[in-house]
């Protein structure tokens, strides 16, 4: 057999075989075009460089602090001042908070310290910045520190008048994270003692403490307002011993909140939504309908008990308040009579049982839309079989307060009706409305629980022995300096979640190729890391409110466009579906075209070597 | 005469003392309850006999609320209530969830109870909202997805604008006048009903189930009844737009009736005998608390017929409680009786049998007891017509639908009204989904079986077309009918639809649910005027009140089943798979024919004679016995059933893997 051939390979088939498979390899593009669902584009690489900021570093806010020495005698010349200035500041710069090893709860730079000595005569002053407008000298001139009768309370109330009606009108937004610390000579109260004495009647609450106190000759005091003041023998030689350790008290007092009485380590986050809302919702539990039903004027407590601390925390959340009343609602553990207290007790021990979910229908509020927190709060009315209820300490006694709190749910709190006699009387179909005055120290339960909730002390607890008090707010339960905490903590947390929660959508959104990404939820992206931004700078300004709504603001964008309804419900797309939709098709076309294909350059090859062959 | 004449200026004394005293009274204890009446909770059950021995047990709890306020503060009005009203700007809403079919034969059909409480099974939803038109659309899915989730059922499935309409004539009387909103309306034949949604029910009450006359609910008796609905309906009225929630409950109960030699025993029973629980007093917040028996007019009837037929006692004089046909114990505390209005007392009418639950507590508890002494017949007071909708045809192209009326007495001499003068008025709603699609042109309406013109019997008709995957077809015909017919039947054709393979439920072949048609005759009033002249108006049973309420009667029709023509659900694999056969086919003969040369071909063939494998086998069989062959071959092919059982051992090995 002939291995030559003298006629060029025909190229024809060749070509037809070739033109068959060729739409399909440029179908290929077109069919990856096709199938490719919307993305918009996400700032990947800013939220890479948000997230690196932000496991480094938290947002801080800047802190001031205003030592005020005021004297009327001289008390320190001008080289002394200039010492005890200096003295000051390396103690207070590197304060961190008490028990809190992580800088979280610090202020930026630590604090940001400027001293001024007061004085009749002479004002002077460590750095004259641009907070000077907020202490102008002469408070000892102020007219009403000579009054003979200078309770805390009053004093408070005036330092504040004094420190916001003769300095130049301040924004009151921009008062957040200034503190003032005001250094009395004792010898200006000619009347020291009485003051003392009246002091106690006024603030109540520090009872017992009148021994202490003159032994150690000063008095330490944090008012409800960003003031305190020391009041004690202020001299130079003993101002390293005496007043130093005094002032970085205080301010580690402002920086970290007061000790709480157990000790606890406080909740990280606040018990509020992504956008700061969250809805108390009140319940008046009535255990043992039969026995006695109490009602309540909600709209009346609301106003003289809650609505001003819903007002004071403006700033740090929006609160609102909705109420029901219950019926038969047991709790769910039993309570034991004790003999000795007279009272039924339900130990400690138990309190994690006390809530019973499946009577309690305290309800998840329709007007709780999205992710807004709610709050419970129950006021549990025990029936006549268990009257009255308290709760037993381990150490055998019972609690003062009856309540108790579980962190991001609420508290309950026991109210034992006060007029027994009267209930005995009439023991059937009584109900009974349970008055303001009758509510007042349920509400000051609940007050404090709601503190405890936001990770704050219940209480704020004195220390007579060393002279050191802390006034409370009687009226909004919240001091202004808390509050500044409670913003400074909020804005940390914020930042942190929107950072984590812009990571996780980032890493989602990377590890899910098929998922579909609108639009919207690319704006959301960006405009949380604006608010990022933006409140970068307001706490570098040192804006305090600005600085938490912008924080906010990053959080609850983040949230949304994490949460946002068209992710959730990603196409389930699996590799199987598209094998069993391609290859009834694919594989047997592509199979004839592909080896036709193969067979015919096989052939066109050995035709063109035989060919080659014969032209050699 | 003369010692009574002294004491009156006194006694006259005493009084005034005492007139003043009280109004001084209730003047403190006015102030006192200024709270409590902005919101009152009342509770009342409903018992009665009814003709074919079962027993009607109506649940009814009314709770008010004067001022919805911010709906924030709640005292006896359950909170998600009021909440759902201010949030969704409702003016009126009706939800049912029902089980069984309403026996208006049986169970009657006239009195406000059957008229309100006879339900289509499944759960029925209607809203009246209080919003501007463009957002009605998404406030009734917001309030779809909500009511789901207050009543743990699927409620969230009238979400989709293809199960819902905007009825207009049908509410014109329902609403009366004054509420100005836009309605919507959806229902969901097939949603079963259990004790998921009871539960959530109760806790809209403040005592829930632990005390009044809610503690009844004994599960298993109360799922065990012929009919089951369960109602919410919230209505906002009155200048200060009040919220009033009514809660009821139908059930339907057959009295355990023990065979006794044959002989059926008579329908006795009692409250532990029906729910299997007591009544121990009332709830503590609630108003009142009232249980009432009625009997009906015609067993009332009877019962006196016989009693006449004894011949013991003059006519007037019957004791209702206590007579020769049945007992009632223990003896009511109050006897109302029917009027036609505030005095005229006819001669036979319904007594209700009135019990104060004040009066009753737990170690004391009212066990309401029946004990018939005869067998007794009468009938339940039925409403005007017979009301009922069939399919007809057959195949799964196309169909008709039929809503016939048959009368059950005569109207105009029976009823008592002339106010409609010869003419009988009914309005008729039929929602039908857009895969039933109607031919509107073929509505043909028959009276006494002979065609009569639609225009001379309408006085309006609103139809909404159906749109494919949007609209459900809405009919509604205002009729205007001669009252002496006997029949009217309304028939409409109909061609099946074609669904997409992915809109069939799980359970294709058992059908489509139409929803229940319903009819209201607008000049048939609902009425049982039971005036209580003893009772303080004020502790009146809010039920009677209720009753005493006029209002027009509501007859729903049966749910059609209709089947529709059910896709292979295999079908697109098979099509794609056979489609593409077809084209490999294509392609591989086009490419042979176009490629091929069968010249070329043969010419190779010879060349190369065999492959080499072939030339292999040949080298290995050569100088072998044909023994040997036949051995090898049959190891050959027991080597490949091995391979083939190792490689699929191999392979299921590895998917478990």
């Amino acid at each position: 057999m002939a291995d030559e051939r003298s006629t060029k390979p025909g190229s024809k088939r060749l070509w037809i075989t070739i033109a068959t498979i060729l739409p399909f390899i440029l179908g290929i593009p077109l069919w990856l075009k096709s199938t490719q669902v919307y993305r918009a584009a996400l700032p990947f690489k800013e939220i890479d460089d948000f997230q690196t900021w932000a496991s480094g570093n938290s947002l801080k806010l800047p802190c001031r602090l205003n030592i005020i020495i005021a004297s009327s005698d001289e008390l320190l010349t001008k080289p002394q001042f200039a010492s005890v200035a200096s003295l000051l500041a390396p103690h207070l710069q590197s304060l961190r908070p008490r028990d809190s090893p992580d800088e979280d709860e610090s202020c930026q730079n630590g604090f940001d310290i400027q001293v001024t000595y007061d004085s009749k005569k002479v004002c002077l002053r460590s750095k004259e910045g641009l907070d000077s407008l907020y202490w102008p000298c002469g408070l000892l001139d102020y007219g009403f520190l000579r009054a003979a009768h200078l309770s805390d309370d009053i004093l408070d109330n005036l330092f504040w008048n004094y420190a916001y009606t003769r300095t130049a009108k301040t924004n009151e937004s921009e008062a957040g994270g200034l503190y003032t610390i005001i250094l009395l000579h004792k010898s200006q109260f000619e009347n020291a003692e009485s003051f003392n004495t009246d002091a106690d009647d006024a603030t109540g609450t520090n009872g017992q403490s009148n021994q202490h106190k003159a032994e150690s000759g000063s008095r330490t005091v944090v008012g409800k307002y960003r003031h305190a003041w020391i009041i004690g023998d202020l001299d130079f030689s003993s101002f390293e011993t005496e007043v130093v350790p005094r002032v970085s008290e205080v301010a580690r007092t402002f920086l970290g909140g007061s000790r709480s009485a157990s000790g606890r380590s406080k909740p990280r986050n606040l018990p509020l939504s992504a956008d700061g809302e969250a809805i108390l919702s009140f319940s008046l539990l009535n255990a043992e309908p039969e026995d006695w039903t109490f009602d309540w004027d909600f709209e009346d407590l609301k106003r003289k008990f809650f609505q001003p601390v819903v007002d004071a925390l403006k700033g740090v959340a929006r609160l609102s308040l909705e109420s029901q009343v219950l019926y038969y609602t047991p709790k769910a553990v039993k309570s034991q009579w004790d003999a000795a207290h007279n009272a039924h007790v339900v130990p400690v021990k138990q309190l994690p049982f006390f809530v019973n979910s499946n009577e309690w229908h305290l309800d998840s509020s329709t007007a709780a839309t999205g992710r807004s927190k709610l709050l419970h709060l129950a006021v549990y009315v025990p029936g006549a079989k268990e009257y009255p209820l308290h709760f037993l300490h381990k150490n055998g006694k019972l609690s003062l307060t009856d309540g108790f709190t579980s962190p991001g749910w609420g508290g309950v709190v026991v109210y034992n009706p006060k007029n027994v006699s009267l209930l005995d009387g009439d023991i059937h179909s009584s109900a009974h409305r349970i008055t303001a005055k009758d509510f007042e120290s349920v509400a000051g339960v609940i007050v404090a629980q709601l503190r405890t909730l936001f990770g704050l002390p219940p209480v704020l607890q004195d220390d007579p022995q060393r002279g050191f008090f802390i006034l409370s707010s009687a009226r909004t339960g919240f001091a202004e300096w808390e509050l500044d905490l409670l913003l400074r903590r909020r804005a940390v947390s914020d930042m942190a979640a929107a950072a984590s929660t812009l990571t996780s959508l980032s890493s989602l959104v990377r590890n899910l190729p098929s998922m579909v990404i609108k639009d919207e939820i690319g704006e959301q992206v960006k405009s949380s890391l604006v608010a990022a931004d933006a409140a970068r700078d307001h706490a570098a300004r040192g804006s305090y409110l600005h600085t938490a709504e912008a924080a906010c603001e990053a959080s609850s964008l983040a949230e949304e466009a994490f949460f946002h309804p068209s992710i959730m419900s990603v196409l389930y797309n699996p590799t199987e579906h598209h094998l069993a939709i391609y290859t009834p098709f694919f594989v047997p076309v592509l199979l004839h075209a592909v080896l036709a294909v193969i067979k015919e350059v096989s052939r066109y090859r050995r035709e063109w070597r035989r060919f080659k062959q014969k032209r050699e | 005469m003369a010692s009574k004449d002294q004491t009156l200026p006194s006694l006259l004394v005493t009084l005034l003392f005492l007139l003043l005293f009280s109004a001084l009274l209730s003047r403190i204890s006015g102030l006192e309850s200024v709270v409590d009446e902005k919101e009152k909770f009342s509770e009342d059950l409903l018992i009665r006999p009814l003709s074919d021995g079962k027993v009607l047990s109506h649940f009814y709890f009314k709770n008010y609320q004067r001022t919805l306020g911010s709906a924030a503060h709640t005292h006896v009005f359950p909170k998600a209530i009021s909440q759902l009203v201010s949030k969704f700007h409702i003016s009126e809403l009706e939800l049912s969830f029902t089980q069984g079919r309403w026996n208006y034969e049986h169970w009657g059909g006239l009195d406000p109870i059957a008229s309100s409480n006879a339900k289509p099974s499944g759960v029925e939803l209607w809203a009246l909202f209080d919003v501007p038109l463009n957002q009605v659309d998404p406030t009734w899915r917001n309030l779809t997805h909500a009511l789901s989730g207050l009543f743990c059922a699927s409620i969230n499935f009238l979400e989709s604008p293809e199960g819902v309409a905007s009825p207009n004539l049908i509410f014109e009387s329902r609403l009366k006048s004054g509420a100005d909103g836009f309605v919507r309306y959806g229902a969901l034949p097939r949603e079963a009903v259990c004790t998921e949604n009871l539960t959530p029910w109760l806790k809209l009450l403040p005592c829930r189930d632990k005390a009044g006359i809610a503690s009844l609910l004994d599960r298993p008796s109360i799922y065990n009844g012929h009919y089951h609905s369960l109602r919410v309906h919230v209505k906002r009225s009155g200048p200060e737009r009040a919220v009033v929630l009514e809660q009821t409950l139908t059930i339907v109960l057959q009295p355990t009736q023990i065979r006794e030699g044959g002989m059926k025993e008579l329908p006795h029973w009692s409250l532990t005998s029906l729910f299997g629980r007591q009544l121990g007093g009332k709830c503590p917040v609630a108003h009142s608390s009232h249980v009432l028996l009625e009997l009906e007019q015609s067993l009332v009837e009877s019962v006196k017929a016989s009693a006449d037929k004894t011949g013991g006692k003059v006519t007037s004089g019957v004791d209702i409680p206590d007579n020769s046909v049945f007992h009632v114990s223990p003896y009511p505390e109050a006897v109302l009786v029917e009027s036609l209005d505030s005095w005229d007392v006819p001669k036979f009418s319904s007594v209700m049998l009135e019990y104060d639950l004040e009066k009753y507590r737990s170690d004391q508890p009212l066990n309401l007891a029946m004990h018939w002494k005869q067998k007794m017949a009468w009938s339940s007071v039925r409403g005007p017509f017979r009301v009922s909708r069939f399919l007809t045809g057959s195949g799964n192209e196309k169909g008709s639908i039929a809503i016939e009326m048959k009368k059950n007495f005569n109207v105009s001499s029976e009823n008592g009204d002339s106010s409609g003068g010869d003419l009988l008025e009914v309005t008729v709603f039929q929602m039908v989904p857009w895969y039933v699609r109607l031919y509107m042109h073929t509505l043909t309406a028959r009276i006494d079986g002979n065609p009569v013109p639609l225009r001379d019997i309408t006085t309006q008709m609103l139809v909404t077309p159906a749109e494919d995957r949007l609209h459900p077809a809405v009919l509604e015909m205002h009729l205007k009918l001669p009252r002496n017919m006997v029949s009217l039947s309304l028939t409409v054709d109909f061609d099946k639809g074609f669904l997409h393979i992915d809109e069939h439920p799980p359970d294709a072949d058992h059908g489509f649910d139409l929803p229940a048609a319903f009819l209201s005759f607008p000049t048939s009033q609902t009425r049982r005027l039971y005036l209580n002249h003893q009772a303080a108006d004020n502790k009146d049973s809010s039920l009677i009140q209720t009753l005493n309420e006029a209002g027009s009667l509501y007859v729903y029709t049966t749910i059609l089943l209709v089947p529709l023509a059910t896709p292979d659900f295999s079908m697109p694999y098979n099509v794609i798979t056979f489609t593409c056969t077809v084209l490999a086919l294509y392609f591989g003969s086009l490419l042979n024919t176009l490629r091929r040369r069968i010249g070329e071909e043969e010419r190779l063939a010879k060349a190369g004679s065999g492959g080499k494998l072939k030339k292999a086998i040949a080298k290995f069989m050569e100088g072998k016995s044909e023994n040997q062959k036949k051995l090898i071959k049959v190891s050959g092919v027991i080597l490949v059933a091995a391979i083939g059982v190792t490689v699929s051992y191999v392979l299921e090995h590895f998917e478990a893997l």
